[in-house]
């Protein structure tokens, strides 16, 4: 009987398991190509990158290239307004999101939650260009709608974009008007997914709505939760550039609150075009979510084992 | 079973990472040394040119032509603001009646927009994808393309195949070298350049302004006082962290914004100064700020995204400053109003100038012998040249009758440039083009003058090596960005206070480093 179960393939042969690896293969050669074989591109940011020589040839530069990201005081801005927005947008987006998906489960019309669906998640879908220009419109120097609404309560009409202090609410508002429907919709999936008797049996029980969210909801969402700020966190050194770059319009003057990682590069090896420097600052970049993203796992692991990622 | 599977794709991955090679090469292009002194010479010498019992001499290039072999394709990029073109086939066709006779190879023109120019040439050279003649100068500079490996060594393919080339281009010569090596030949060797206000004629026609070579700010100043009355902006810098082109021209400022420097007397003085600290460049700023307190200036330039060349365009305001050459007002023309041009600033040549617009021959080209060979024939025959740079007579521009050279689009299905348009390049020698009008037969006299009236910096020919300090570089160039803008558009509070902090700043990031890195290595440039 062992004998012919190895044959034939039982549940834990190689055979048995075939069909199902062929169907996993193109997806296993797409992860391959595309999250694999770019590895070996992160030896750029040690080379002195020549294109006719090609990336193995290329002779080594030690940590040159990552020299230019700490040459200036903007260094310690920089990251700091990576670091922060990316802080506040998780944990904004995390209560929003939530929120907003708790909030559109409670509509009971089908037509009228698909609406506000729809509605939520459309500007998600807009390009930053577009989105700049709707701020634009709003807040333009001479045509703005809210500059021209306060210049007549006030008298005085603001200079958006010359002034920083606007921008680190600015930024907020357009992050989370932005990302609130596609975080939403992860969140909704989870709630969808939670079994109906848990409400039936707390509101036999006299649960009131909030006590239902509070103690069955939001503790079902936790793995959801979970996974996704340990994942965002993977993206805590970079930083939205059409957000940071095309929205506030470039303006010099406001880089102190709008500089971030990713538009510092931009800038810096503009006219440069170096290769070299700017893989050192995306390998950098890597790395620091790399870290992040391990040790929010192991933090996570030694609270609840079961909500780890790995 | 499930672990040898895992690896064996991780192995699978790995060779296939190895093999890709993103843009490795084992000379099997027979241009693989580029970058390094065997590179032009071996590719030369595998050309098969002059080796064939059946070759056929080239009179008047020197070089010989083997008839025999298959008529090998040259791909040359021509830089545009799109990537397709409406009359390519037709104008590779009428080269290729040329081009088969003379030098036995056709032609293949790629258009490439000129916002995609730097990236597409060296994802082509990484890629190995088939790029012979590839354009130097606009978006991609020299300095920059040679230590990334992606240009020919040209001395041996010149001397060999190139005799045309190196007659055109001999006053320039020395800017076409790095460290002594030519890696790219000049398409306009009329390297002097000053600066101008290019403004619209019927405008100024209609109000009774008259503007004249030289005019000062304050001059100009009441040009914008009168303008005002008419509801018209004398200008607008935009959102601009360029040092403007009423100074990019009349200093060297080694073609990159002065972030290495620059030499404020170039004719006459060759130390190496901080421009943002000049005397000139505060004045310059004060009287923009004037400009702009006086409402000569739209209010929302830093936001407004419309680009100078649009305002002018619809009229929104009179005139911009420019670079001056003999030939700059034909990129300004308008179908809508006469435009006109005034010389403020006196011409000067020098290696960024030179480096404008060039042509090179990508390091990864199969056949540097026949690139060179079609680059020779372009400074050689007029009709060569002229097919390039202009397309074909009756559809894609039309001679203007009376004249000799002269051409307009008017009236031909490119008025719009939407047929074949080289707005970004220059194709050969200056003398044997054809001139847009409002040019006309005059100018070549006028270009020739031009140049020889022009002021030749005492450093013409050298570059800064700047490998050292990219990442100063990379820091000024983001400060420029973070503090010009606002200086530019004389929209700071006092023009004083903010240079002081742009200026500490600069040096904070190393400006001073940079500065005497490049007075080093000029000083020994110069002692050679």
């Amino acid at each position: 009987m062992e004998r012919k179960r190895k044959k034939t393939g039982g549940s834990g042969s190689f055979l048995h398991w075939l069909p199902f690896y062929l169907m996993g293969l193109p997806g296993i050669i797409y992860l391959f190509i595309n999250n694999y074989l770019p590895l070996a591109g992160l030896q750029i940011a040690f080379k002195n990158f020549n294109y006719g020589k090609g990336m193995w040839k290329s002779s080594w530069a030690g940590f040159k290239n990552f020299k230019f990201l700490f040459k200036t005081n903007d260094a310690l801005i920089m990251i700091r307004n990576t670091l922060c927005y990316n802080v506040v947008w998780i944990l904004l987006g995390m209560v929003v999101g939530v929120t907003a998906a708790i909030l559109i489960n409670e509509v009971l019309s089908k037509t009228a939650k698909k609406f506000y669906q729809t509605i939520i998640l459309l500007p998600y879908l807009m390009s930053m260009v577009v989105i700049a220009y709707l701020a634009y419109a709003y807040l333009s120097p001479t045509s703005g709608l809210f500059t021209k609404i306060i210049e007549n309560i006030t008298g005085t009409a603001p200079a958006f974009y010359q002034e920083s202090k606007w921008w680190p609410f600015i930024l907020t508002f357009i992050n989370q008007w932005r990302g609130i429907g596609f975080g939403m919709i992860l969140y909704l999936s989870s709630i969808l997914g939670i079994d109906p008797a848990y409400y039936e049996a707390a509101r036999l029980d006299g649960a009131s709505k909030w006590q239902q969210h509070k103690l069955i909801t939001i503790p079902l969402l936790k793995p959801t939760i979970i996974m996704l700020f340990i994942l965002n966190l993977g993206q805590i050194f970079r930083s939205d550039f059409g957000l940071f770059y095309q929205v506030p319009m470039n303006q010099g003057k406001l880089f102190s609150v709008t500089q971030t990682i990713d538009t510092y590069v931009y800038r810096a090896l503009l006219q440069l075009n170096d290769v070299g420097m700017s893989s050192a600052a995306s390998f950098i970049q890597s790395v620091v979510g790399f870290l992040f993203i391990v040790t929010a796992n192991k933090i996570v692991s030694k609270l609840d084992e079961n909500s780890a990622l790995f | 079973m499930k672990k040898k599977l895992v690896s064996a794709l991780l192995t699978a991955a790995m060779l296939g990472t190895m093999l890709a090679g993103c843009g490795g090469d084992d000379g099997s292009t027979g241009a693989g040394a580029a970058g390094n002194a065997d590179g032009a010479g071996s590719s030369t010498a595998d050309g098969s040119a002059g080796t064939e019992a059946d070759s056929a001499g080239n009179a008047e290039n020197g070089a010989e032509i083997d008839f025999d072999e298959e008529p090998y394709e040259v791909s040359i990029q021509f830089v545009g603001l799109f990537e397709e073109n409406n009359n390519v086939a037709n104008v590779e066709a009428a080269l290729n009646e040329i081009t088969l006779k003379k030098i036995n190879c056709t032609v293949d023109i790629v258009p490439t927009f000129i916002g995609d120019l730097p990236t597409n040439t060296s994802m082509a050279v990484a890629g190995g994808e088939k790029l012979d003649i590839v354009t130097v100068g606009l978006t991609q500079k020299m300095d920059s393309m040679v230590p990334d490996g992606l240009l020919l060594e040209l001395d041996d393919l010149l001397a060999e195949r190139g005799p045309a080339v190196t007659a055109v281009t001999a006053d320039v010569a020395e800017a076409q070298k790095i460290n002594g090596v030519t890696y790219a030949v000049s398409g306009y060797p009329y390297a002097a350049m000053g600066s101008g206000f290019v403004y619209n004629k019927t405008m100024a026609d209609q109000y009774g302004i008259e503007l004249h070579d030289g005019m000062t700010m304050e001059e100009l100043g009441e040009v914008g006082e009168t303008l005002k009355e008419h509801g018209i902006y004398l200008t607008t810098f935009g959102n601009s962290y360029q040092l403007n082109y009423k100074f990019a021209n009349t200093l060297d400022i080694f073609g990159d914004n002065a972030i290495y420097g620059g030499l404020l007397d170039p004719a006459n003085s060759t130390v190496i100064e901080n421009v943002y600290d000049s005397e000139e460049l505060r004045t310059y700023w004060k009287s923009v700020k004037a400009w702009a307190d006086a409402g000569y200036l739209p209010s929302d330039q830093l936001t407004d995204t419309v680009s100078t060349q649009e305002y002018f365009s619809q009229q929104k305001i009179f005139g911009t400053y420019t670079g001056y050459t003999v030939n700059q007002i034909a990129v300004w023309l308008s179908p809508d109003f006469e435009t006109g041009i005034i010389q403020v600033d006196d011409g000067l040549i020098c290696t960024g100038t030179a480096r404008e617009f060039m042509l090179g021959i990508a390091s990864n080209c199969e056949r540097p012998d026949k690139a060179m060979d079609l680059i020779n024939l372009i400074y050689e025959d007029p009709e060569v040249c002229n097919l390039l740079q202009y397309g074909v007579e009756g559809t894609d521009y039309a001679a203007v009758d009376g004249t000799e050279n002269v051409i307009t689009y008017d009236g031909t299905p490119n008025a719009d440039h939407n047929s074949y348009y080289a707005g970004f390049v220059h194709y050969g020698d200056p003398l044997k083009q054809k001139v847009i009008a409002p040019l006309d037969d005059n100018y070549y006299d006028e270009l020739v003058a031009f140049e020889e009236s022009a002021d030749r910096s005492l450093c013409f020919g050298y570059s800064f090596d700047a490998s050292d300090y990219s990442a100063e570089a990379g820091a000024i160039s983001s400060k420029l960005q973070e503090m010009l803008p606002e200086l530019n558009a004389g929209m700071v509070a006092d023009v004083d206070a903010a240079v002081d902090e742009l200026v500490a700043a600069l040096e904070d990031v190393g400006i001073n480093d940079v500065i005497a890195a490049n007075q080093e290595q000029l000083d020994a440039y110069l002692g050679k």
